[in-house]
């Protein structure tokens, strides 16, 4: 064999051994490489879906953002136009309590000056009661006096209508003794248990008022408002009168000191007696 | 001794191997066992690990895969 072909023969082996060793290790890379390539595929064919499925989600989501956001936006119009409402109400609310304020400022003056003039009415007051009080002791003892007076004045009255009654029946006995002195005179004798004759009173007229008329079988009989304390007497004869008219006679038959009864005597006409018809004991 | 162009007496005439045919062959192996050598180790530099042509990818039994690492 020649040396070229020996030489040969050593070259193809080590080639062949390093052929074989290249040959093996491309082979395991590109299995390697194979098996991790599909590996890759089957992520990205899941990353796929999952990108797809996000990217739905994400539409949906993005939808419903658009959705929420044109609500937002709706809301912030309708927040945007109240905001504005409720600056002018703001501001017509900060005016009024500006005048408010105002009109406290005034209420408080007007009450400062109430409050000065309710502690001078209340001085002017208390110096009223103590005027009231000193003219109501004034007057108390005015009173106390006036009625001392007055009780004085009754008793000078009292004793003035004693010495009246006095005076009449002294007249009285006066004209009885000229009647009996006349009766003698004439020749004649009076006659005891005769029937008292009615006659009018001496002296001053008495005035009286009729307080009640009543009907009985013997007549009408009239109470009338004197009696003895005016000098009234049984047997006195008296007159009826109403205004200027003549109504008719009373003879009083029952005298008490202040209220007398007689029998009407006489009727003038169709007239009747009433009450509060005045009496006489004279017609003047 | 017929080395040294010696002819001793019963000795047979030795003749020099020369290339024939399947010397030719071999040569024209030889050249593609190169050639292929050549372009495998330049393809392998392309997949290989770190660009290392006789270097294989490592196996993670943990995720039955192959921590593949090409080159930059």
């Amino acid at each position: 064999m020649h040396i070229v072909t020996k030489i040969l023969v050593v070259f193809a082996a080590v080639l062949s051994l390093l052929l074989a060793a290249l040959t093996m290790a491309y082979a395991s890379n590109a299995d390697a490489i194979k098996s991790s390539y599909s590996a890759s595929e089957n992520a990205r064919v899941a990353a796929q879906l999952s990108a797809s499925m996000s990217e739905q989600n994400s539409a949906e989501r993005h939808a419903k953002d658009q959705a929420a956001l044109k609500s937002l936006q709706n809301d912030l119009a309708a927040k945007d136009s109240e905001n504005a409402s409720l600056r002018a109400e703001n501001s017509r609310l900060t005016s009024e309590v500006e005048v408010a304020r105002a009109a406290e400022a005034t209420a408080s003056n007007q009450q400062k000056s109430i409050i000065a003039t309710i502690d001078t009415q209340t001085n002017l007051l208390k110096k009223y009661a103590e005027e009231v009080a000193e003219l109501r002791n004034q007057l108390l003892e005015g009173s106390k006096k006036e009625i001392e007076l007055v009780d004085r004045i009754n008793d000078l009255e009292a004793a003035r209508e004693v010495l009246e009654q006095n005076l009449r029946a002294v007249k009285e006995q006066l004209e009885e003794t000229k009647l009996s002195l006349q009766q003698a005179q004439s020749g004649g004798t009076a006659t005891a248990g005769a029937p008292t004759i009615a006659r009018e009173l001496a002296g001053p007229v008495v005035r009286a008022r009729v307080s009640e008329v009543m009907s009985t079988p013997a007549g009408d009989m009239v109470v009338i408002s004197e009696g003895a304390n005016r000098g009234i007497r049984e047997s006195t004869k008296m007159h009826i009168v109403r205004g200027t008219q003549y109504i008719g006679s009373i003879e009083i038959s029952t005298v008490e000191p202040t209220q007398s009864v007689g029998k009407v005597t006489f009727i003038s006409g169709d007239s009747r007696v009433q009450k509060d018809d005045t009496v006489l004991s004279r017609l003047q | 001794m017929n080395q040294f162009g010696l002819n001793v007496p019963g000795g047979q005439m030795q003749r020099a191997p020369s290339m024939n045919l399947y010397t030719g062959l071999l040569a024209l192996a030889v050249l593609a066992l190169a050639a292929a050598c050549v372009l495998v180790y330049l393809q392998n530099q392309k997949i290989g690990p770190g660009g290392s042509p006789f270097a294989t990818h490592a196996y993670d039994p943990a995720t039955k895969t192959f921590k593949v690492q090409l080159p930059k």
